[in-house]
């Protein structure tokens, strides 16, 4: 009749895609032809990466890169699309469960080897992890960003508290500002994922990393008495009131400045709270990592990595590795971060920035690493997740019906 | 005479002999120009509108990420989706939406017989109350959002002036779908406004003359008078308020993107939540499916009323 199946309705997405990547990735048949695909398209990344490629060219005479910029929220639909149909040499992407989506589908080429050949194994260590399937790596480490918490140094002093290094005194800080009339945590959480940063942090510093990544993977169980400890520990600051009332009130970026005008005291997020805030006042905002609960488990951080793989269909994958390489010397790599207000993927690369130093001190230590409650998990478990943390957030005695909740939607996903 | 022999008959009188092709298109005319007419739009309609509907049904009977394989689980989505609490509230939200949103025509209908001077002042007073309709859904959503805010928003500021709490509207489970429509409905006001001030325009004055001569006048004038001969008005803006409660979706996705969670999503934006941040296409088509059966109820009443309308005029 009509003749509609689902098979030509792929047909034609693939078609369409086809027709609109043919702008993005030049066919490239011709050896020495090396075609990047990225979303890393800042001003300063831009300009960053098009010198690397300039030099890479240099050294390496007879061959030409073309680099296909592209917006990161357009790059999240099309990669679906190129990586199958047009896939160019190189294509930067997120780590964790997005590259995974890919590397079970065999969508990303298996690049282990090349931390061997390059001796990268060491310098990129602590963020191998997160490129890592079933034992092989598939993309290189590139730039990551920690997170922690960014405080009110003038509000800090006035109250007369110094950085909390354990839970306890994290608690009796916010009690003390409290007191004082400072909402102790700022946050906005209407789009949910400022609100991950909590759960992640307190599963991770109360039941270690394993059981956290069990759970992300679908593993462990969120009526599990652990995931219910992380809710409990959670409840107290909640509910003795120190987080900013009405948070779903506020998207992430409104709530930061409740914490410039030192009306709020913390705020756990990234660098993007500077990044928020204008040059004048970032002399007053201070960092330090999440206090330590269990000794056992202190040195695991949340740590978001990006980076950068080889696409299987890929035309010339030996220029691909050599360019990989070019990409991930120290001065290389620095400057593709810097450029980005990010961190380079190696833990040897000299850092100018105090800020960037903590941060980097922060990866060394750590014993290992998860990334973030959305990259971790599935997208619908993370869909489903964050918004049950959003409620917990406002309605704390809930937790119960929150986490069956949860699990419900856990064993339906991961079946 | 039958319009065929009055053909023939004009044929009889035509000197040049007819081609095999003229005498085809005599014969056919009555029933082929139609026809013709007709395709360009149909195909269009059929190609834009009826194939993507029966595509989105298909895809219901799916499990389907968007891009890769997809596997056939009949009617588990919407097994599934019938189980699903937030359906349920999704689906009390849309109820809310529709019943408040029949406010619009009663409103606007009210302002526009108020706006229905002719004093010179009124392009002014008319004009200001155009507004909402001049600006973007999206531009709406962010204002009114600040109005709301609880710390520096205006509700709050003023709430605060007079010694109360401020209410969250935004972070209340309770009252954020009525946040949210206050402010829908302030665009959809404006829309039926506009409408009715046209329609007032129309109006026939010797009818009213003559229902003034018998001594109508205030209520009973407006209510026997003035309102049937608003009918058709009355009919569209109804309707079309009906369709936009169902399908409204960006000012949700604005101001609180359903939140908090998930207590002020309806279908639309559950569909969209589904489809897109959850990447389940067969599911987010099953809540469109449902979606789509709920406004055939309401555009069948309308066909129906149309068709019943127009057999009425001749």
């Amino acid at each position: 009749m009509l003749g509609i199946d689902l098979r030509s309705f792929r047909l034609a997405i693939a078609i369409g895609a086809a027709l609109g990547s043919l702008a993005i990735a030049p066919a490239n048949a011709q050896t020495g032809q090396l075609t990047i695909n990225t979303d890393r398209s800042g001003a300063g990344q831009k300009a960053a990466m098009t010198k690397i490629a300039s030099d890479f060219e240099a050294k390496n005479p007879g061959t030409k890169v073309t680099i296909n910029f592209s917006d990161v929220e357009s790059y999240k639909t099309s990669i679906r699309n190129f990586l199958v149909t047009t896939p160019p040499d190189l294509a930067f992407w997120f780590t964790g469960a997005r590259m995974r989506a890919f590397s079970k589908r065999g969508a990303f080429e298996d690049i282990s080897k090349f931390y061997a050949d390059q001796k990268l194994k060491d310098v990129m260590g602590p963020f191998l992890p997160a490129v890592t399937d079933s034992g092989k790596q598939f993309m290189m480490p590139t730039n990551f960003t920690t997170w922690g918490f960014f405080y009110n140094k003038e509000v800090f002093e006035r109250v007369g508290i110094a950085p909390p290094k354990t839970w306890d005194e994290l608690m009796a800080a916010a009690a003390k500002l409290k007191a004082a009339n400072v909402i102790p945590f700022t946050i906005g959480t209407r789009d949910l994922w400022a609100n991950d940063l909590w759960f992640d942090y307190l599963d991770l510093r109360l039941n270690g990393l394993d059981f956290h990544m069990a759970l992300m993977d679908g593993k462990e169980s969120y009526t599990d008495e652990r995931v219910k400890k992380v809710f409990a520990t959670w409840q107290q600051p909640i509910e003795k009131g120190y987080f900013l009332e009405n948070a779903s009130s506020y998207g992430w970026q409104e709530a930061i400045p409740l914490l410039a005008q030192g009306k709020a005291a913390m705020y756990l997020l990234g660098p993007y709270v500077l990044t928020s805030l204008p040059a004048d006042v970032h002399g007053k905002i201070g960092f330090f990592p999440f206090p330590g609960i269990d000794a056992k488990n202190n040195s695991f951080e949340e740590v978001s990595i990006n980076g950068v793989g080889i696409p299987s269909g890929a035309k010339n994958k030996e220029l691909a590795l050599k360019f990989l390489a070019f990409l991930a010397q120290p001065d290389n790599l620095a400057a593709f971060a810097k450029a980005g207000a990010v961190l380079p993927a190696r833990t040897d690369v000299a850092l100018d920035d105090q800020l960037s130093q903590v941060q980097m001190k922060l990866v060394q230590a750590a014993k290992g690493t998860s990334q973030f409650y959305d990259r971790d998990t599935d997208p619908e478990m993370a869909q489903i997740g964050m918004k049950g943390f959003q409620e917990f957030l406002a309605n704390p005695q809930r937790a119960e019906a929150i986490l069956e909740r949860l699990e419900a939607a856990r064993k339906r996903i991961f079946k | 005479m039958s319009e065929k022999t009055e053909m023939a008959d004009y044929a009889d009188l035509a000197v040049v002999p007819r081609t095999r092709m003229q005498r085809v298109w005599e014969t056919r005319a009555v029933w082929l120009t139609p026809l013709l007419l007709l395709a360009a739009p149909v195909s269009i309609f059929v190609l834009l509108i009826v194939i993507p509907i029966i595509q989105s049904i298909w895809i219901s009977f799916y499990d389907w990420d968007g891009t890769g394989p997809a596997s056939w689980v009949g009617l588990g989505n919407y097994a599934e989706l019938f189980a699903d609490p937030q359906f349920y509230v999704s689906l009390k939200n849309n109820v809310i939406w529709l019943l408040l949103f029949l406010l619009a025509p009663v409103v606007g209908l009210a302002i526009a017989v108020f706006l229905n001077q002719t004093l010179p002042e009124m392009r002014l007073v008319k004009s200001i109350f155009f507004i909402p309709l001049v600006l973007a859904h999206v531009i709406i959503g962010v204002v009114f959002t600040w109005f709301y805010d609880p710390t520096f928003g205006i509700i709050a500021i003023l709430a605060r002036a007079v010694g109360m709490t401020p209410p969250a509207i935004l972070s209340n489970e309770h009252l954020v779908t009525f946040g949210i429509i206050a402010a829908a409905l302030w665009s959809q006001i404006a829309f039926c406004l506009v409408l009715f001030l046209a329609g007032l325009s129309q109006l026939d004055d010797d009818l009213i003359a003559a229902g003034r001569l018998d001594g109508a006048s205030g209520w009973p004038l407006f209510y026997y008078v003035v309102l049937p001969q608003l009918r058709p008005v009355t009919f569209v803006a109804t309707i079309i308020t009906v369709i936009m409660s169902l399908r409204n979706f960006d000012m949700i996705a604005i101001m609180t993107q359903g939140g908090p969670y998930g207590s002020s999503t309806v279908l639309a934006y559950q569909m969209f939540d589904a489809t897109i941040f959850s990447y389940r296409a067969g599911y987010g088509a099953a809540i469109a499916t449902v979606l789509f059966a709920i406004m055939s109820v309401y555009i069948a009443w309308f066909l129906r009323y149309t068709l019943k309308q127009e057999a009425a005029e001749r």
